[in-house]
């Protein structure tokens, strides 16, 4: 069977009234050609009508009796109660739905949900413990890792102290080597001036002088 | 009727004026026991959820916002209380599993509902016109899930908007027109032997 454009809700809106006019125009063309569409926008029309004409009903002519003076009395009937009789009225209304609540016949499918709560709750319990004994132990691995970078540091640092204590020896015995250079390089500079001294003129005068002071100590 | 507003009359009431009460029940008095009947289709219970209604919103209003429209805030409290009385209804009906069957979409609906009607029903189309199939269409819209029932009433039997029926419902325009078009074709599907469509192009 051929398909109509049409659906179900092209047809309810135009019967309500729900469309625009363009679509209202092709759906109204539509229906004079398809048989299919205008039978059952008939059919929706013919309930909507009924409808609309139960909703005309007049109601009874003495319903209305003593109405709004009814509504009155109740009114006040109910300020005059006590908050108490109001709060008693709530709970016999709480006490009647839940005897729905607590009707045998909804037994079996509570012992249903309640295994299904208890199961889902034991479910993510055990997820719960999972989670934890993993977060332990990432715990205990950071405590290692700082371990281990602390034992790494210690020994860092002693072979560190061992190389300065190396370091300081040889600075100590080049200082003590230079010191000594220092004393060899100031007694050779002593022998040269005194080298130099004996090569020069300087020495024989005073040796002539020296030579002269003798005489006159001997002639003295 | 006096010639206060509607919102004087309100802000009257709110200050404990009775006579003002008075004229707010008998203008709408109609209307209410109109769609509590709708619900109940008994006009006993019908007069006593309205007056229900009534003695709720005297209550309440207080709280009422003059923004707002007073009847479609007193539609919800009338709705609301017709929905629990249908609820008190339901479980009753419960207890009385024999008369009742579950159809398709888990809705009770009651076993004799188009008994003997097909047998002596007129014809299609024609039969619609008359008081019995009225009584069966009331019947077949009580099978109804409550919302798609409270917005077919609201809007075919009763005359309200799509705007005004989102607002009573607490929902939006879109969902009414879902429910008011789920509830018609539903309601053709339940009277499919009175009303006049071509049994080769059932519905989609």
């Amino acid at each position: 069977m051929k398909k109509c454009k049409f659906t179900n809700n092209d047809l309810l809106n135009y019967c309500y009234g729900q469309i625009g006019p363009k679509k209202a125009i092709k759906i109204k063309d539509h229906l004079v050609t398809c048989h299919q569409c205008s039978s059952k926008v008939r059919a929706f029309e013919e309930i909507i009508s009924l409808a609309k004409e139960k909703g005309k009903e007049k109601t009874p002519a003495n319903i209305f009796d003593n109405y709004t003076q009814e509504v009155l009395d109740k009114v006040a009937e109910k300020e005059k109660l006590p908050l108490s009789s109001l709060a008693q009225e709530r709970l016999s209304n709480l006490a009647e739905n839940l005897k729905f609540i607590f009707s045998p016949k909804l037994v079996p499918v509570a012992v249903v949900a309640s295994i299904l709560i208890l199961s889902f709750i034991l479910f993510r319990q055990s997820k719960v413990n999972l989670v934890e004994v993993v977060n332990q132990e990432v715990v205990l691995l950071e405590q290692l890792g700082e371990y281990t970078e602390e034992i790494l540091l210690a020994q860092n640092g002693e072979i560190l102290g061992q190389e300065l204590e190396l370091t300081d020896e040889i600075i100590f015995a080049r200082l003590e080597e230079e010191a000594e250079a220092e004393e060899i390089f100031s007694d050779f500079q002593l022998l040269q001036e005194l080298e130099e001294y004996i090569i020069s003129d300087d020495i024989s005068d005073d040796l002539e002088m020296l030579d002269e002071l003798e005489l006159e100590a001997t002639i003295s | 009727m006096s010639n206060y507003s509607e919102s004087e009359i309100i802000e009257r009431i709110k200050i404990g004026d009775s006579g003002a009460f008075c004229e707010l029940v008998d203008k709408y008095k109609q209307k209410a026991l109109n769609i509590a009947y709708s619900f109940c289709s008994n006009y006993e219970d019908a007069r006593d959820l309205s007056q229900e209604a009534f003695i709720r919103s005297f209550g309440a209003i207080k709280r009422f916002k003059i923004k707002s429209k007073f009847y479609t805030w007193f539609y919800r409290i009338l709705v609301n209380i017709c929905k629990d009385y249908l609820r008190r209804k339901k479980r009753s009906n419960i207890n009385k599993t024999s008369v009742y069957f579950k159809d398709k979409d888990g809705s009770l609906e009651p076993e004799d509902i188009f008994e003997h009607v097909a047998s002596d029903s007129p014809g299609p189309g024609k039969s619609l016109l008359n008081k019995e199939l009225k009584e069966k269409l009331l019947r077949a819209i009580e099978s109804l899930p409550f919302k798609q029932k409270t917005i077919f009433t609201l809007k075919n039997m009763h005359g309200l908007k799509i705007n005004e029926i989102a607002e009573i419902m607490r929902c939006a325009q879109g969902t009414v027109k879902a429910h008011l078009f789920k509830a018609t074709v539903n309601l053709q599907n339940k009277l499919e032997r009175y009303v006049n469509i071509d049994n080769t192009g059932g519905l989609r």
